[in-house]
């Protein structure tokens, strides 16, 4: 994430978002941001992928290998740093801290 | 000859390889095209050595230094059609590439290289090439 003011933002009760499930949010500022639960640990990337813009979140999850893959041309990221595996995306997507207080999930966005 | 082109791509692969781009730029014609599929980092079409080169050094910068392996190389008169094992690594960022790539390499009568057409499935290659998949 880039430097800046930054805010915490509710994203869902914890039991809301069980291992292998993926939680969509709006930030305040417009930004689409998927929030992922990969076995237990939490990762959050912003839901536009490098290489086009496509709807990154959207495409298929896989919570054991804790990737997502873009809908549009196939891209393969790491949740875990938001880094392209596969072509045609070669550069990260921006990724986002998220914890778990008093059950919630909560996300650090700018 | 047809034969001497499929020796010609080899050696363009085997340039490539060494880090020689200007041997394949010597082997192809001022107004050459390259054109890179959709489903590509960089897609369009490059036209003559500086498009090339512009090309190339945008897959440089994205991915580090490409290497080829051949798989197939075919005659198909005019064309050539290589399927090739293609990886990479950018030790800047990480990011390891490792996958295929069909090119169609189309000659003049002059055996210069007046095109080349990058896909990812080989039967749309060597449909373009004028062969049968």
């Amino acid at each position: 994430m880039t430097e800046g003011t930054k805010q915490q933002m509710d994203v869902c009760a914890a039991s809301e978002l069980p291992s292998g499930e993926m939680r969509l949010v709006d930030a305040p500022d417009g930004t689409k941001i998927g929030v992922f639960n990969c076995d237990g640990t939490l990762y959050a990337l912003e839901d536009r992928c490098s290489h086009d813009d496509g709807p990154l979140a959207e495409g298929p999850f896989d919570a054991d290998a804790c990737t997502v893959e873009c809908p549009r041309h196939g891209s393969l990221f790491d949740l875990t740093s938001g880094r392209p595996k596969t072509l045609p995306a070669y550069q990260p997507v921006p990724t986002y801290p998220v914890t778990i207080e008093d059950d919630i999930v909560k996300l650090e966005v700018a | 000859m047809a034969t001497d082109r499929v020796n010609l791509v080899r050696e363009g692969f085997e340039a490539w390889n060494s880090e020689d781009p200007h041997w394949i730029l010597e082997h192809m014609t001022p107004d050459v095209e390259w054109i890179a599929p959709e489903r590509d980092p960089f897609p369009g079409t490059y036209t003559g050595y500086e498009g090339v080169q512009e090309f190339w050094s945008r897959w440089r910068n994205a991915v580090g230094q490409l290497r080829f392996a051949p798989e197939e190389v075919i005659d198909a008169g005019e064309h050539v059609v290589v399927i090739a094992h293609r990886w990479a690594r950018n030790s800047v960022t990480g990011l390891q590439i490792s996958d295929k790539v069909a090119q169609v390499f189309s000659f003049d009568d002059q055996d210069k290289c007046v095109r080349v057409q990058e896909f990812h499935d080989r039967g749309t290659a060597l449909k373009v090439a004028g062969l049968s998949s």
